[in-house]
């Protein structure tokens, strides 16, 4: 039995975003301020199948302060209704879940709570030329706690090489890294 | 504070699958592809070198199935009834759970009949010579859309284990690969 190293920093190549600003660091992550949507450029490649995605977001409190993403080819979003999600929420003792299909985009975060949030997005096979499957598990809330699991399919038999973050109306402040599970 | 690899790609010692026309070989660097492979066996895979372990899989299966797994010492695998789970499921508006326990097998991922499932599992002391936890988190592909099992897995045995058995039940194909976490 022998060990390689098994999470790989993937640098975007490039990044393009719609509000204040947005840079990528020395190690690879990429920080933001006061952004409605990020494009992450270049992080998915032949190298790996698979995907960690590690945010903290800081979300202006606003009425529907979630971040959604769509995967993404050759500069352009599939903004396609080619998204399905199901999820479920626990805050305090209720817990509720969803279930919605041909969506025109996926669904990382959903939460009516704001200030600090943190958040891990696997994505399994988006370089794939085959459907690609997400999960999400994400916490929110400043002085309370609050969780939110979603697990999305998006159905086209594509390769995608980026993917964007985006919210509803909210602007968004933090950090975000893709890492590449060593083959 | 020194930096080093966290997560370490395992190149387990062998692998072998079962199953009409089935496959299954590993990279140089340790990733598993298999291809028709009703069950897997994964030998050489845990060690003392790592308490715990992350496995992470891209999959796809022609019927939905749950993931069931034994684990294994010297080629052997433990089939006797000391296996539990726990399942959290949602699915639609749903949230459910169930627990089985006295099994002679665990219960790590499920997995839908569409071509979109990834899922992760965490395997806790397995290589030690005390009970094994695990906790495996999916994202499921189903005809009506996405849906989420998660499950917590327990073996009740004090024993060492250097490998897994994985029965997929239905012929499944996809890639998988398995690290270690640096203690």
């Amino acid at each position: 039995m022998a060990a390689g190293d098994g999470l790989v920093s993937m640098t975007p190549t490039s990044i393009a975003h719609s509000g204040t600003s947005a840079s990528i660091n020395a190690d690879g992550g990429v920080d933001f301020s006061a952004v409605t949507s990020l494009s992450l450029n270049g992080v998915f490649t032949s190298d790996y199948d698979n995907y960690l995605i590690v945010a903290r977001w800081d979300i202006a409190p606003l009425s529907d302060p979630a971040i959604r993403f769509r995967l993404r080819t050759g500069g352009s979003d599939d903004s396609g209704t080619n998204y399905s999600r199901q999820y479920f929420a626990v805050s305090g003792t209720s817990v509720s879940a969803e279930r919605n299909t041909s969506q025109a985009q996926g669904t990382w975060s959903d939460t009516s709570e704001d200030n600090v949030s943190g958040s891990q997005l696997h994505v399994y096979g988006p370089y794939l030329a085959q459907p690609t499957a997400f999960r999400g598990v994400h916490v929110s809330g400043y002085t309370s706690g609050y969780f939110f699991d979603v697990a999305n399919t998006h159905s086209l038999s594509t390769s995608y090489d980026s993917i964007t973050f985006f919210t509803s109306s909210s602007t968004t402040t933090g950090n975000v890294h893709v890492f590449g599970y060593e083959e | 504070m020194a930096e080093i690899a966290g997560l370490k790609l395992i190149v387990p010692s062998s692998v072998s699958a079962t199953g009409a026309g089935s496959s299954a070989t590993i990279g140089a660097k340790g990733k598993i592809t298999y291809s028709s492979a009703v069950t897997l066996q994964i030998d050489g895979v845990f060690s003392a070198t790592y308490d715990n372990y992350l496995m992470v899989a891209v999959s796809t299966i022609g019927t939905s199935a749950n993931l069931y797994l034994r684990y294994r010492a010297a080629g052997v695998t433990a089939t006797a009834s000391n296996y539990a789970h726990q399942q959290l499921a949602a699915y639609s508006t749903t949230v459910a759970g169930s627990r089985s326990t006295g099994d002679a097998q665990g219960l790590v991922a499920g997995i839908g009949d569409g071509v979109n499932n990834g899922f992760h599992a965490y395997f806790y002391g397995p290589a030690l010579s005390q009970p094994t936890a695990g906790r495996g988190i999916s994202a499921q592909a189903v005809a009506a859309g996405a849906q989420i099992n998660e499950f917590a897995f327990l073996h009740t045995v004090s024993s060492a284990y250097d490998g897994i058995d994985l029965n997929f039940q239905n012929a499944a194909a996809g890639t998988m690969t398995i690290y270690g976490l640096s203690q």
